[in-house]
């Protein structure tokens, strides 16, 4: 294991950062405790269970195997940063409260991430099939997978593609 | 404040103290110690309304997902007539929540019980509390703004958050609060009418939704006090293995690492950052004794087990009329079967984690935790101190199932924080997770049946199971179901009685045999045996516990005898419920719902399937086939009677879950033991049910005005024998082993 420290330069949800870590130190851990965003969930640590994606330069990334000196410059969004300048919730967020979608919670993050990034691509357009292949990396032992897929839908209906 | 509150505590279940500080989680944030101010009005244990028009709920139960803060919220805003999204949900421990083992735990001449969220018993337990609680705190309020304006009460009314006057006069409660604390507290205040319910039983977005989607939410690494310093814990493969050798000089030399060090459960690698200390545990050279678990193989298992099943039962449950005698007729139709479940983790999305800070001997505990009172139990007794000098702070859990239920990774926690001066935060991996214990036993059950050939009625079924006991096996939690003051000795003496009655069978293990031995279908001759199995593997409670394996067979068999009598599983099932209602009922209704008899696509079957637990009554229809060789459930239909629904939409969301969580069991869940080591590790080796292979489920949550019980686990113990009956509807082939997908692989070997 190197013990190597590296100092990187980001770009937090619009705000400039610099961090001095391991070269190793996964992004996700990164953002918990030297960034300290704690949306973003720790689950599996090898990019099974999605509950620590990120946007990294606008893609979905598992931030849980995403090591910090793979991210130098780069543009980080995370769960924290989806919401508005006025606070006001992203129209995913919006649709999983209506919906009543979150249970235990702790996957959703994860999950929104998601979607979000699922819609910035498809738009109004999206299909029960362009969400099972953009869902299907992200595990919810809560099953709420019936409920994400009709609040992706009715968030689709209010973003622009 | 009078002293007669004293009374309306015991009611609640509660001894006489004032909530003044709020330890504990906000949904929200973590509040800490946050002192209310004197003018707050906290008329009972669960009720506190701020001068500023707070008003906060003290949860005596563990948010985990299943919604009971919305739930507790929902019932106290009937009775309040507040908005259900004005009230602040707190997890709270406190010792006059120790009462949550039911009535006989409520009596005085046996005051024990524990603060505990599971058994499906939150929303049963509390439906009558809260409310009065609730009416209690509101005809208090209603006396103060009476007495202020120079009124009776008759002419005042509560209603929002506000006291109205008939002249039209109106009074936020916040402006009450000093007033209302020194009314006489109301007893036993009538409560309203199903009829009269305007948020019970109707629409409503969850009080965590927000903060959830938002990423708002604490859960247990998510709160980090001053000074925290991370553990990395390295296990020994065997579970109970120690430390042979080690060297960790590689270690103690990385980034950030602030010691390593050896102890009960292994090696503590301690850090400033949680990647310090993962990254420096992989350079630490470390070897194990043998464990308890040496030697263990599942395989090996499974084959004794079924040996042993094919005998009697060491003991016997049910034994009603003759089922030899029936089972040797000429005129019936017999069927045997051997069916099989395997270990299972429970596999939460948030790993195993808790945060401890031993200071002197006062303990602080940041836990996501389905009991506090569990945890301070097993800290103070690895401490040597008394369980109140435990405080518990029940943080928001990623997912519970069972799993939180027992405080192995707290107790761990607080044997790395002991020997350290800063507050530890010990985060398991996955890995540790998996392989960590307490898991679902695996089970085995010989059914034999018998059907008349004249009539298709079931004229005997002999059920005989095996499998490990989790009632033995979770005995020594037991001892939180003590009170405090007990001495130590007295609780080891009535610990070991307890697992020597099991033993003998003079207490019978209703674990092992729940969902079996209540079977509600009318049968001549039944008999249920029962022998314990004895390992080192840990096992506990998970989702739906005895059910979990008992309704799989109960529900499958009924489908093999309903063929055998040549008959439509449906109606076979309602010929053998007539004395039963409420299983009718929902039989009825998931039938209908899910198309029964309906014609389906080549390739396709439906199956059926009726269950009672936890006090609900469950049916579904499955609809599911095999394409590709590979296991697919498409669509499932749920009938759910839970008595009243307090909160309709997340009883249905109660439902999808325990089916989602049920199916991935049902279809690819198994952990495989070999030589005392969990194979399976992460989620690539245990798979859960991913979003391309969720069915459609549509519910159907019944009126009823019977008292409320549970829904976080009684939607999933039908989903398997449905699933297993719609594989024979649409392949001809009986799957009879969990994971079906591997039965269906395995088909040509076993058949």
């Amino acid at each position: 294991m190197s013990t190597k420290l590296v100092t990187v330069e980001l770009e937090v949800n619009g705000d400039k950062r610099s961090v001095e870590a391991l070269a190793s130190t996964p992004l996700l851990w990164v953002i918990r405790e030297e960034l300290e965003l704690t949306g973003t969930k720790f689950g599996c640590g090898k990019a099974q269970c999605g509950a620590c994606t990120v946007h990294v330069d606008g893609v979905p990334r598992r931030s849980c195997v995403t090591p910090l000196s793979a991210v130098e410059g780069a543009k980080i969004r995370t769960i924290e940063g989806i919401v508005s300048k006025e606070g006001a919730l992203h129209p995913v967020q919006e649709a999983w409260v209506a919906n009543n979608v979150p249970q235990c919670g702790y996957c959703q993050s994860g999950q929104i991430m998601s979607a979000v990034a699922l819609l910035e691509a498809r738009g109004p357009k999206v299909t029960d099939e362009d969400i099972d292949a953009a869902m299907a990396g992200n595990i919810c032992r809560c099953g709420t997978y019936p409920r994400i897929k009709k609040a992706i839908h009715d968030a689709a209906k209010k973003v622009e593609s | 404040m009078r002293l007669e509150r004293r009374d309306f505590l015991k009611m609640v279940g509660g001894g006489a103290l004032m909530i003044g500080v709020l330890p504990g989680c906000k949904t929200a944030q973590v509040v800490g110690m946050k002192e209310l101010s004197d003018d707050t009005f906290s008329p009972n244990v669960f009720i506190s309304i701020t001068p500023e028009g707070r008003v906060i709920l003290a949860l005596n139960k563990s948010e985990m997902g299943q919604g009971v803060a919305t739930g507790s919220a929902v019932l106290v805003a009937e009775e309040l007539e507040v908005a259900v999204e004005s009230i602040e949900a707190i997890h709270v421990a406190r010792p006059e929540f120790e009462n949550s083992l039911g009535e006989a735990a409520l009596s005085e001449i046996a005051p024990v019980g524990m603060q505990i969220t599971g058994g499906s018993s939150s929303t049963p337990e509390n439906y009558t509390p809260l409310r009065k609680a609730a009416a209690s705190a509101r005809l208090m309020l209603v006396a103060a703004a009476a007495a202020k304006w120079q009124t009776t009460a008759e002419q005042c009314r509560a209603e929002d958050g506000h006291v109205i006057h008939s002249d039209g006069r109106k009074i936020a409660y916040g402006a009450l609060t000093k007033e209302a604390a020194a009314q006489d507290v109301v007893d036993d205040p009538p409560l309203k009418e199903r009829s009269a319910f305007t948020k019970i039983g109707k629409p409503v977005i969850r009080v965590d939704a927000k903060d959830k989607v938002t990423g708002a939410a604490k859960f247990g690494t998510d709160y980090a006090p001053k000074n925290v310093v991370r553990a990395y814990v390295i296990h020994p493969p065997q579970q109970g293995g120690q430390v042979k050798s080690l060297d960790a000089a590689a270690a103690k030399e990385m980034p950030g690492v602030v010691d390593v060090f050896e102890f009960e459960r292994g090696v503590a690698v301690l850090a400033e950052k949680y990647w310090q200390a993962a990254a420096a545990a992989r350079t630490v050279k470390v070897t194990f004794t043998e464990g308890a678990t040496n030697g263990l193989h599942s395989d090996a298992l499974s084959v004794a087990a079924k040996k042993v099943a094919k005998g009697d039962g060491s003991t016997r449950f049910v034994n009603r009329g003759n089922v030899d005698k029936a089972l040797a007729e000429e005129d019936v139709v017999t069927v045997d079967a051997t069916y099989e479940a395997p270990y299972l983790a429970h596999a939460p999305m948030e790993p195993m984690n808790c945060t401890v800070h031993v200071q002197g001997d006062r303990v602080q505990v940041w836990a996501p935790t389905q009991s506090p009172t569990i945890v301070a139990e097993g800290i103070s007794r690895l401490l040597g101190i008394d369980r109140s000098d435990v405080q518990v702070d029940t943080l928001m859990l990623g997912g519970g199932f069972g799993r939180r239920g027992v405080p192995d990774f707290a107790v761990e926690a607080a044997m790395i924080a002991r020997k350290v001066d800063r507050p530890v935060q010990l985060v398991w991996s996955r890995e540790d997770d998996m392989r960590g214990g307490y898991y679902r036993p695996a089970a085995v059950a010989r059914m034999r049946g018998a059907v008349s050939k004249k009539d298709g009625r079931v004229k005997a079924v002999h059920y005989h199971g095996v499998a490990q006991s989790i009632f033995m096996d979770q005995s020594p939690f037991l001892g939180a179901v003590f009170p405090d003051w007990m001495p130590k000795m007295m609780k080891r003496l009535m610990l070991r009685a307890n697992v020597g009655f099991i033993n003998s069978g003079a207490l019978p293990d209703f674990i092992s045999l729940e969902g079996m031995a209540t079977s509600a279908y009318d049968v001549e001759s039944f008999r249920v045996d029962y022998t314990p199995v004895r390992t080192a593997m840990p096992v506990s409670f998970w989702r739906s516990v005895g059910h979990s394996y008992n309704a799989f067979i109960k529900e499958t068999f009924m489908d093999e005898l309903a063929h055998a009598a040549k008959k439509d599983p449906f109606e076979f099932r309602r010929a053998h419920l007539t004395a039963a209602p409420r299983h009718l009922a929902v039989l009825e209704a998931a039938a209908e719902l899910g198309n029964w008899g309906k014609p389906i696509e080549e390739g396709w079957g439906r199956g059926i399937a009726v269950h009672w637990s936890f006090g609900s009554y469950v049916a579904q229809v499955v609809e599911a086939g095999v394409v590709d060789d590979r296991v697919r459930v498409r669509k499932v239909a749920c009938a759910v009677d839970c008595g009243v629904a307090v909160t309709p939409d997340l009883v249905a969301a109660q439902m999808e879950s325990g089916i989602i969580y049920g199916l991935s069991a049902a279809i690819d869940q198994r952990l495989d033991i070999v030589d005392g080591v969990v194979q399976q590790d992460n989620f690539d080796t245990y798979p859960c049910l991913r979003m391309h292979e969720s069915p459609e489920i549509v519910v159907k949550v019944m009126d009823s005005d019977e008292h409320p019980h549970g829904v976080g686990e009684p939607g999933l113990p039908p989903v398997l024998g449905g699933l297993s009956n719609a594989i024979f509807a649409a392949t001809g082939v009986r799957l009879r082993a969990m994971p079906m997908q591997q039965a269906w692989d395995r088909r040509k070997e076993t058949t």
